[in-house]
């Protein structure tokens, strides 16, 4: 027998083997939806939506997941309580703790006609980003399709690629498309969008050339609006803005205008970007439905997405991870877009609860 | 063993680039909305300045209403600021060696820059629409004729929508010039 190939196959072997065994079921971690209505009476939904949240999740992938209580039972081993809130700078930290893959945690509103809106928050273990979405529904009649409509968002954002959609966008649909493509690449990007049917604006396309390339489209892979976002954690509290009795006025202006600066371009950034939504709007006589970030990797075959209603102000869809074998990579790319962005959200529990009623 | 694997590499980066060179050089064309003819157009042509007399002469040949326009009209992006600038300031804030308080500073203008961004877009679409109303043109052309031996393109927005109508990527064949070019994009976007 020969025996030369027995360390290749061994290896083999194991590396086959070794991502099974290292790697078991994710792990879903879920907090508190805090109650923000004051009123002590809602106080029950904190836990009670959180458990169907998880119970929801397994039914639609295998995986792990831990309740409130369960996530509070492993803090209680460090000390530490289960908050109800949590700055962002500080879920990496608590992510390691409780050794889960994903920690979702968020906050409701009860708003007026029986509805309530709730704001929910992932993080992915060691990816210091976080991803925000809301999501508002009816009480008592609808509170199941919430806890659907809810579950699919959160698994389709955990899913490869990762996915985020609030609404189909119709083809006909007027959009603005920023990208990292110039001159007849950029052609062969609004062709895709033309034949498909979509009103290409003048945004980018009235360039003979654009300044966005491969390294600034990237700053747009991070979005922030009111009610949604996809942003990388960041905690301007360490920054130190040192000063003293050694300091002179050159240096007190300079502080308060990176602070005046911070408060204006980061903690308020979602207002200034609602604000530049509304000019936007008003600029384009109220034609522009969307505007689109597509950031095309340096070959092409692999891109991401994210787009904000313009109207409403919000993002609303995004995806990360695309990738195509098509010839012309642009166009395929488009194509696999166009095809999910008009597609309209099936919800996966309408067949099974179809299904259990026959 | 070496050697066969720089060369595998080589070739595997080369079929690559060869296969993003040949589908950027493909012929696209969509046209959505001729562009009529006798209408307003402001042409915007980057590519030797003889070049651009030939275009703009060719458009004034087909009875176009050419209108004097230069891209230097429309604001520049690069005219207000770099997003380059703003690294000196995050790295003068933030506490030296610590990756995180500069990641903080960076995103704050990175912030800026995007609403920047959003600005440049905007103050273009009401340039445009004040050129569709001071100087009735109806339409704005774009064409690039830098590498016309090679692959040029164009494209046509209507200003009374911001919408691309016409959009054309043109490889060259053997017995082009300028001329043919500029002749072939006119047809091709006023569709006779």
């Amino acid at each position: 027998m020969n025996y030369k190939f027995f360390p290749v196959l061994c290896a083999l072997i194991t590396t086959l083997l070794f991502p099974a065994v290292s790697h078991g079921r994710p792990v879903v971690a879920f907090g508190y939806l805090g109650n923000e209505s004051g009123q002590i009476d809602y106080n029950y939904i904190e836990t009670v939506f959180p458990a169907s949240f998880a119970s929801s999740l397994q039914s639609l992938r295998d995986i792990q997941v831990m309740k409130p209580d369960q996530v509070n039972a492993a803090l209680n081993r460090y000390g530490a309580t289960l908050r109800k809130n949590y700055k962002t700078s500080d879920l990496p930290d608590l992510a390691e703790k409780l050794q889960s893959d994903v920690f979702v945690f968020g906050k409701f509103f009860p708003l007026e006609e029986n509805r309530i809106k709730i704001v929910l928050h992932l993080y992915v273990r060691g990816s210091r980003e976080l991803f925000t979405f809301t999501d508002i529904g009816r009480m008592e009649t609808q509170i199941y399709r919430i806890v659907d409509r809810v579950s699919v968002k959160i698994v389709n954002f955990l899913g490869e690629p990762s996915r985020y959609r609030a609404a189909a966008i119709p083809s006909g649909s007027r959009i603005g498309i920023v990208s990292n493509l110039n001159g007849a690449e950029a052609n062969r990007l609004y062709m895709a969008f033309m034949k498909k049917d979509y009103r290409v604006l003048s945004i980018q396309s009235a360039d003979l050339h654009s300044r966005i390339d491969n390294e600034i489209i990237n700053k747009f892979k991070y979005i922030r609006t009111e009610n949604n976002s996809y942003r990388d954690i960041e905690d301007f509290s360490i920054s130190p803005l040192l000063t003293g009795t050694w300091a002179g006025k050159g240096h007190g202006d300079t502080l308060a205008a990176v602070k005046r600066i911070y408060n204006v371009y980061n903690r308020d950034y979602e207002k200034k970007v609602t604000s530049s939504m509304k000019r936007m709007s008003l600029a384009f006589n109220d034609g522009i439905d969307y505007l689109m970030f597509i950031g095309f990797s340096g070959s092409r075959t692999a891109a991401w997405v994210r787009c904000v209603d313009v109207r409403g102000g919000d993002f609303v869809w995004m995806e990360t991870g695309v990738i195509t074998n098509d010839v012309d990579p642009v166009e395929g790319i488009v194509n696999g877009l166009v095809h999910r962005m008009t597609d309209e959200i099936r919800n996966p529990f309408e067949s099974r609860k179809s299904g259990l009623g026959r | 063993m070496k050697l066969i694997r720089y060369i595998s590499v080589a070739l595997v980066f080369n079929g690559v680039f060869v296969m993003l060179s040949c589908s950027s050089k493909q012929p696209v064309r969509v046209l959505r909305q001729k562009v009529a003819a006798g209408s307003g157009v402001a042409v915007l042509v980057d590519g030797p300045n003889n070049i651009k007399n030939v275009v703009l002469s060719r458009f004034m040949g087909s009875n176009f209403k050419v209108v004097a326009f230069n891209a230097a009209d429309l604001y520049a992006m690069k005219d207000v600021f770099d997003i380059r600038d703003f690294k000196k300031v995050s790295h003068t804030v933030a506490r030296e060696g610590d990756g995180r308080s500069l990641a903080s500073m960076e995103r704050t203008f990175d912030n800026v820059y995007k609403l920047h961004v959003y600005n440049f877009e905007i103050n273009k679409a009401e340039t445009l629409r004040e050129i569709r109303r001071n100087w009735n043109v109806n339409y704005l052309v774009l064409l690039e004729l830098k590498d016309w031996e090679e692959v040029s393109w164009g494209r046509a927005i209507n200003l009374d929508t911001f919408e691309l109508i016409w959009v054309e990527n043109y490889p060259a064949r053997y017995n082009d010039d300028p001329v043919t070019i500029v002749d072939h994009f006119i047809r091709s976007m006023t569709g006779r």
